[in-house]
């Protein structure tokens, strides 16, 4: 245990630099740096041509991305920006089994449960933004394999095929007709490997 | 020229009462407890190879940068090694290990307890649990991150912990006022005001905010209820008032906060926007992390001040308590417990109030207060 101090004493010029370094690197990593700004070949202006210098001269150097991810302190304040969500997305699986039947895998959805249980499953919903969408397509093999797993109860009728969909519904604009039904996409077929099932897990 | 940098350096590199990050340690290690008791429930889906996200899934995620952001030679060439001490653990058993160990961890933070060496563990081992599964994160995840991150670097130990509690009662505090450095309180306060320039910066960039209707989509997202809300709330008027409204308030939070007369105004509009967000939406921990901040904009002199002032306000209920044969510094400790002032302990006195009375009146005290027979053993 240190004894307290009870007298102010003077900051050190090491820490002073490192405070200001430290907060210049987070200012760059996290100003907005969308798509256009990365176009080298058209000119930007106002303070799109500061945001467009910031992403193609700062941000992604060594000592900025280096700093930010060694040492733990990267971050991102992009919520609700720059549009929010207007599609209601949830995803859901179908599994067949080797004996030809077919059962429904639910996902934890933040819409179907009461409200105590809504907090400890949004990172459910969160995960699923990230793992149903196109860009993120390596995420789809392990979501099967998961699903077939959690649905591998019974030694003799392993899963065989898993169908990965996701339900969605745009929000319509204001004053527009608000559609009711969600549309099925079915995105991902995983013929199950049998080596690779687990039961129980 | 001369004097603003010298005014900004004192500002930033002063010292003073660290009371206020005492508070904000309290705050972050017990919401702490809830993030990662929640992942310690979900072990099996978040840190297990036969989870939804096996290792490999985070040296992909962590790896890859999307095309556009790459430099301007068009290389990603830059591997940049993640703080993971976690990454060779295939064995979700002891994943689940670890989480209960950041639960108990964060236990200590707010509490106090070892807090330096507590905050440096607590910090790598929640660092290395979102490098070993990044593509669960949410905005509260990173939040916790940085604020524990932070801790770590402060003098939080110093104020409302255990640690100075049991520094007093055994002599090896000075009883008195604390002064530390403060350049952490200040890195916070400007890391939040970065967070909600940034925030308006990308929301200004989409047409749903510059035309006032982006509120009109969260509400009606079915995956996001929670509490009801009145009709109106969703409709016009209330949409533009509260897309331009959170734009403003978010602005405040950049500019007008750091101006004196105007701060206690901001933080309550901050207040007020982060509550409605918490009420009607499920975005979890989010809203609780920022408004805990917000004590970071306020000096612990100032803090102490208020306290002493409710106390003042509350002086009916106060109570004197006699404990004849203690020392200078264990009468500190326990008056250290007792933030009010509602508590005079007096060593002359021959009416003293019980014990459980002058317990109630000191919040210091009511981390032991469930454990039967625990106060009384210390203060025979």
């Amino acid at each position: 245990m240190t004894d307290n101090p009870v007298t102010p004493g003077k900051t050190p010029w090491w820490i002073k630099a490192f405070v200001w370094f430290h907060l210049a690197c987070i200012f760059s990593w996290t100003l907005p740096a969308h798509r256009e700004l990365y176009d080298t070949t058209r000119p930007h202006y106002g303070t799109n041509a500061f945001l467009a210098f910031n992403a193609q001269h700062i941000r992604q150097t060594p000592i900025v991305r280096g700093y930010l991810f060694g040492s733990g302190f990267w971050q991102y304040w992009d919520m609700f920006a720059p549009n929010p969500s207007d599609t209601d997305t949830y995803g859901d699986a179908v599994v067949k089994f080797r004996d030809g039947t077919e059962a429904t895998y639910w996902y934890p959805r933040v819409h179907d449960v009461a409200i105590p249980g809504k907090l400890p499953i949004e990172r459910y919903r969160k995960f699923y933004e990230r793992a149903g969408s196109e860009a993120t397509a390596y995420l789809w093999l392990p979501f099967a394999q998961r699903v077939a797993n959690q649905m591998f109860t019974k030694e003799q009728n392993p899963p065989i095929l898993v169908t990965l969909r996701s339900h969605s519904m745009k929000i319509a604009r204001p004053g527009a007709p608000q559609p009711t039904e969600y549309t099925e996409n079915i995105y991902f077929r995983y013929v199950v490997d049998p080596k690779a099932l687990r039961m129980g897990e | 020229m001369t004097a603003t940098f010298k005014t900004i350096d004192r500002w930033m590199f002063g010292w003073g009462s660290p009371t206020s990050l005492g508070i904000l340690r309290i705050a972050v290690g017990f919401l702490a407890i809830f993030n990662q008791t929640f992942l310690a429930w979900q072990y099996r889906d978040w840190y297990s190879d036969a989870g939804f996200t096996p290792r490999w899934v985070a040296t992909r995620w962590l790896g890859e940068l999307p095309a556009f952001a790459l430099d301007s030679s068009g290389r990603n060439s830059l591997s940049i090694p993640r703080v993971n001490l976690l990454a060779t653990i295939s064995d979700s058993r002891v994943m689940l290990a670890v989480l209960v160990i950041t639960v108990i961890l964060s236990i200590f933070l707010m509490i106090g307890l070892w807090t330096k060496s507590v905050a440096i563990a607590l910090a790598l081992l929640v660092m290395s649990l979102q490098h070993q599964s990044p593509a669960i994160l949410h905005g509260g995840d990173t939040v916790i991150r940085l604020l524990i991150m932070y801790l770590a670097l402060s003098p939080c130990g110093l104020a409302c912990s255990v640690d100075r509690l049991i520094g007093l009662w055994k002599g090896r505090i000075a009883p008195g006022p604390v002064v530390a450095p403060l350049w952490t309180q200040r890195v916070i306060q400007v890391n939040l005001a970065i967070l909600y320039l940034m925030a308006v910066w990308t929301k200004w960039i989409g047409f749903t905010w510059q035309n006032g209707y982006a509120t009109w989509y969260p509400n009606r997202l079915a995956e996001f209820e929670r509490f009801w809300i009145p009709e109106f709330m969703r409709q016009y008027p209330m949409v533009p008032i509260t897309t331009y409204g959170t734009l403003l308030v978010e602005f405040a939070m950049v500019s007008l906060v750091f101006y004196r007369p105007y701060r206690k105004w901001v933080l309550a509009l901050g207040v007020g926007m982060h509550l409605f967000i918490e009420y009607s939406m499920n975005i979890p921990l989010f809203s609780w992390l920022m408004i805990i901040q917000y004590i970071c904009f306020y000096d612990g002199e100032e803090v102490t001040g208020w306290s002493k002032r409710v106390g003042e306000r509350l002086r009916r209920y106060r109570v004197k308590f006699s404990l004849p044969d203690k020392s200078q510094g264990q009468l500190a400790a326990l008056e250290a417990t007792d933030p009010f002032d509602l508590v005079e302990i007096d060593s002359q006195e021959e009416k003293s109030a019980s014990l459980a009375a002058a317990m109630i009146r000191s919040p210091g005290a009511w981390w032991i207060c469930w454990i039967p027979g625990f106060a009384r053993r210390i203060l025979k």
